[in-house]
């Protein structure tokens, strides 16, 4: 047919027709689109205002936070929610199958941590938040009911009556833990400060160590450890261990005190025989066996006949024993590190710049330096030699040295004077700035004024220049046991 | 006028979509166990038909006859479309609660039934009428219903928990056609009744008639 | 293996379209008088179904969601489904007329039916439930999905066309017969298939 007939013909105009209102309905949605689409943010804000449940209108807003240990978890994100003074974390520590995610509303008041929200688990494998969250389980109400201040969640505290529907297969410890440390981070965060370092940061061997329940003393040159670990392998509880090494960097006594056995089943039969085989034992025994090879190996090799057999093949106990292992591994690799948190008499000074050396006649010569303190006293620079009587020989203060900022130049020789020949029981049983009062009244020499010891400037000085030395002869023992020290 | 009487009349009782012709059952079911979600998917649908009906109305004489199935279609299309853009940005409660029966809007035998048997054949004024009557009997049809099976289902009523007595099985697929079904007795029972008592009484007048104008 | 059985018991027995989703309802109660017809509409529905899926799937998620033109998907969908089922029909009139004539009627209803969108909508959406969790969709499930879900729709229907054959053999009252009492008798197909929600895997 003719060009005409074809542009009359019916098929032409049922196909122009159609185009046509395809490309009106085209058009139209773009158009919509680009005015009622709603953002990712806006969709993100909806879902965390089902967290609270009068489904309320939130925004949440990101902080800049990057991704930070803390305890045994890591903090991923942190919004901050204005409308309810609250805090949304997202938390992940590692959970039997692998990696969970777990967000945490921590509720604020007053830059204070208040309480506890919704607890839900995010995702077992990492996501984005988009429209579709799979796996909300929010059965976790038991945390924002039982919260109190100090609290730390942990498996057992309710009995079977477990925070959460275990029929998802979730860790519950993990998601205990996750809370707890979600809680103490944002104790830091939201007063401003930044997390402090675990306590064990530094620490080897330290994943499985509670670090927050776990205490170290020294004394007579053994370093005497109270190990609280954490849950296991979603079978083993927290183990109680406590564990001494002496100065050999050898385990001297290894005891797992009347209900610090955290077993779930079975392994108190072998309890006796592990505590046996660590004893005497030090770091190379642990060297180059990892995760629960520690467990078979150690057993394996001990050749008492009074291991049998079956420890290494029963997987609780071996769980449990690995746990007990890896305890005497932290304890005995951290000798060094655990002396110097031994170090008494720490918090006004700058350890990042004070050292020791160690000299030939047994005397320790500490270059001290002290943080500002009080508002008022810069940082001071002392230097003080300890003889082997543990008693004071020289405290100088060096040129430059004196960081009081006014007023102290009157007092300064004095002090010095009084501190030689001191030793530890000079200081001990006053705290604080009662320290320089008692100190000074107590001389009797009728060169001090009295006006040094009511001028409270000075008085904050001679304040520090009393905890150097308290610091110097306490930590005698220690600073002769690491030989030295540049903590540059 | 009495023209628009009879379509809104037809629309809303005598051929109620939902209890007479028993159309658009997929969303009836679905949403019942909510009186929100059916109220809510009602008003959406009035919202979609009226406008369908306007448009198509208007576009009669220019779609040809062989493709106006695939016209309707996309008309009624890009209208839900709209409709769900609409109500995930400004009501999002509602948006969630319709879910996927958001989109099958788009394949409701209503509105397409509408469009094929009425709106090509008449008006612009008229398909809006006709689109608002259907809508409406459409929407107190579901709600009646959502009412039922979320009091009774659940003992609450838009949400807010009303009373402790539940019938838990209203509130599953099987309660819902049970409520569904009872519903289309009632309705047409009374319907014919109405019907049979205005016949009776047209009757009864038309002999009226003829006896006055003697026989 | 898990998530195959996983999606089968769901499509069939747990999710059923018309017994627990309620989707597909309008044929349910409209071709559901003989047995014949309502076998015959449950097949050209799976059958639709099941290609519809394969068209839809990958277009939506390799085409329209890199292109950010989810907001389109409606018309799309529906326009594909619409001329999939003319092509379906001009194929199986060419190819079977006898098949033709034992369900080719049934299809340009098809294309009005809850079901076959539905069942797209639902495979681009969130289907972890179903999947159990850790299982990733794609195309396979999907089409497994589709499949088994228009097997499940084939299945009730027939099941009620055969109550309803039964039925007519009564004399009902006017205000029950019909519609009614066909959904009396859909409610408790219902009832009887919230027996298979016990089934859980895992």
């Amino acid at each position: 047919m003719s060009a005409k007939q074809f542009f009359k013909s019916t098929a032409f105009k049922c196909v122009v027709t159609l185009l046509c209102v395809l490309l009106i309905s085209g058009i139209f949605l773009t158009l919509m689109n680009g005015l009622l689409a709603v953002s990712e943010e806006e969709k993100f804000n909806r879902q965390v205002g089902k967290l609270y449940p009068d489904s309320s209108q939130v925004t949440a807003e990101l902080q800049e936070v990057e991704e930070t240990k803390v305890g045994t978890s890591t903090v991923e994100k942190v919004w901050f929610i204005p409308e309810k003074n609250d805090y949304l974390v997202q938390i992940y520590g590692s959970g039997r199958d692998g990696k969970l995610t777990v967000w945490v509303i921590v509720e604020t008041k007053d830059k204070n941590v208040s309480g506890v929200g919704t607890v839900l688990v995010y995702d077992k494998v990492a996501s984005e938040y988009a429209d579709k969250i799979p796996g909300w389980n929010s059965n976790i109400s038991n945390f924002s009911k039982d919260y109190e201040e100090g609290i730390k969640y942990a498996y057992g505290t309710k009995g079977d009556d477990m925070y959460i529907n275990t029929g998802a297969s979730v860790s519950f410890a993990t998601v205990c833990g996750c809370v707890n440390d979600a809680i103490t981070f944002i104790q830091a965060y939201a007063s401003g400060g930044s997390i402090g370092e675990s306590p064990y940061e530094d620490f080897l061997y330290n994943e499985l160590i509670n670090q927050e329940e776990t205490t170290v003393s020294f004394a007579d040159g053994k370093v005497t450890y109270n190990i609280k670990t954490v849950a296991y392998g979603g079978v083993v509880n927290p183990f109680t261990i406590q564990i001494v090494v002496n100065s050999e960097k050898k385990i001297e006594s290894f005891v797992i005190p009347e209900g610090g056995n955290g077993s779930t089943e079975g392994f108190e039969n072998y309890m006796p025989d592990v505590q046996n085989i660590l004893k005497d034992k030090d770091l190379s025994y642990f060297t180059g066996i990892y995760g629960e090879d520690m467990a078979y190996t150690a057993l394996s090799s001990y050749d008492d006949t009074s291991v049998t057999a079956g420890a290494t093949t029963m997987s609780v106990a071996s769980r449990s024993t690995y746990v007990c292992m890896y305890a005497g591994a932290f304890a005995t690799a951290n000798y060094d590190n655990a002396l110097l948190k031994g170090i008494e008499y720490t918090e006004i000074l700058n350890m990042d710049n004070t050292s020791w050396t160690v000299g030939e006649d047994g005397k320790v010569t500490y270059n001290i330096k002290t943080v500002a303190y009080g508002g008022v006293v810069n940082p001071f620079t002392i230097q003080i030699v300890v003889n082997s009587e543990k008693k004071i020989e020289s405290f100088v203060i060096p040129e430059g040295g004196n960081g009081s900022t006014y007023g102290f130049e009157n007092s300064m020789p004095d002090v010095q004077n009084i501190l030689k020949d001191k030793d530890l029981s000079y200081f001990t049983g006053i705290y604080g700035e009662d320290m320089s009062y008692t100190a000074l009244s107590g001389y009797d020499d009728t060169s001090v004024t009295t006006g040094a010891t009511t001028q409270s400037v000075a008085s904050r000085s001679t304040y520090v220049c009393m905890y150097a030395g308290a610091f110097a002869t306490a930590n005698y023992d220690l600073a002769l046991l690491t030989g030295g020290s540049t903590n540059e | 006028m009495n023209k628009y009487k009879k379509i809104t009349l037809d629309g809303l009782i005598f051929q109620n979509p939902t209890f007479m012709l028993v159309l658009g059952t997929c969303p009836t079911l679905g949403l019942i166990n909510s009186a929100f979600s059916s109220l809510g998917m009602g008003l959406t649908v009035l919202v979609v038909l009226t406008l369908s009906n306007i448009i198509i109305s208007a576009l009669r004489k220019v779609i040809p006859n062989e493709v106006r199935i695939p016209c309707y279609i996309v008309v009624i299309a890009t209208l839900v479309t709209f409709a769900r853009m609409f109500l995930q940005k400004f009501i999002p409660d509602l948006y969630d609660s319709l879910g996927t029966f958001l989109a099958l809007i788009v394949v409701n035998c209503i509105i397409l039934g509408r469009a094929e048997a009425f709106a090509n054949k008449h008006t612009v004024l008229e398909s809006a009428v006709d689109g608002i009557a259907n809508g409406l009997g459409f929407t107190v049809a579901l709600t009646i219903m959502g009412f039922i099976c979320e009091f009774f289902g659940k003992g609450s009523l838009f949400g807010y928990q009303i009373m402790d007595f539940k019938i838990a099985m209203l509130t599953s697929p099987a309660g819902a056609f049970l409520i569904y079904g009872i519903c289309i007795a009632v309705f047409v029972y009374i319907v014919d009744g109405f019907e049979r008592a205005r016949r009776v009484k047209a009757n009864k007048l038309a002999r009226e008639n003829m006896l006055k104008e003697g026989v | 293996m898990g998530t195959f059985i996983a999606i089968v018991l769901a499509a069939v027995l747990t999710n059923n379209f018309i017994t627990s989703k309620t989707y597909g309802i309008c044929p349910f109660l409209g071709v559901s008088k003989k047995t014949s017809s309502a076998a015959g509409m449950g097949i050209a529905v799976t059958l639709v179904m099941v290609i519809a899926t394969l068209v839809t799937y990958p277009i939506y998620t390799y085409v329209m969601v890199p292109l950010k033109i989810e907001f389109l998907e409606i018309i799309f969908f529906i326009f594909i489904i619409a001329s999939l089922v003319q092509m379906l029909e001009v194929i199986i009139k060419k190819i079977s007329p006898s098949l033709y004539g034992a369900m080719g009627i049934y299809l340009p209803l098809i294309t009005t039916n809850c079901a076959v969108l539905g069942v797209t909508e639902m495979v681009i959406g969130d289907m972890s439930k179903i999947l159990g969790e850790g299982v990733a969709m794609n195309m396979g499930w999907a089409i497994l999905y589709a499949l088994f879900a228009g097997l499940g729709f084939t299945l009730v229907m027939v099941i009620m066309s055969g109550m309803r054959e039964r039925l007519n053999c009564y004399k009902l009252p006017k205000a029950i017969a019909g519609f009614p009492i066909a959904m009396v008798t859909a409610s408790f197909i219902c009832m009887a298939f919230t027996v298979f929600s016990y089934i859980s895997l895992g």
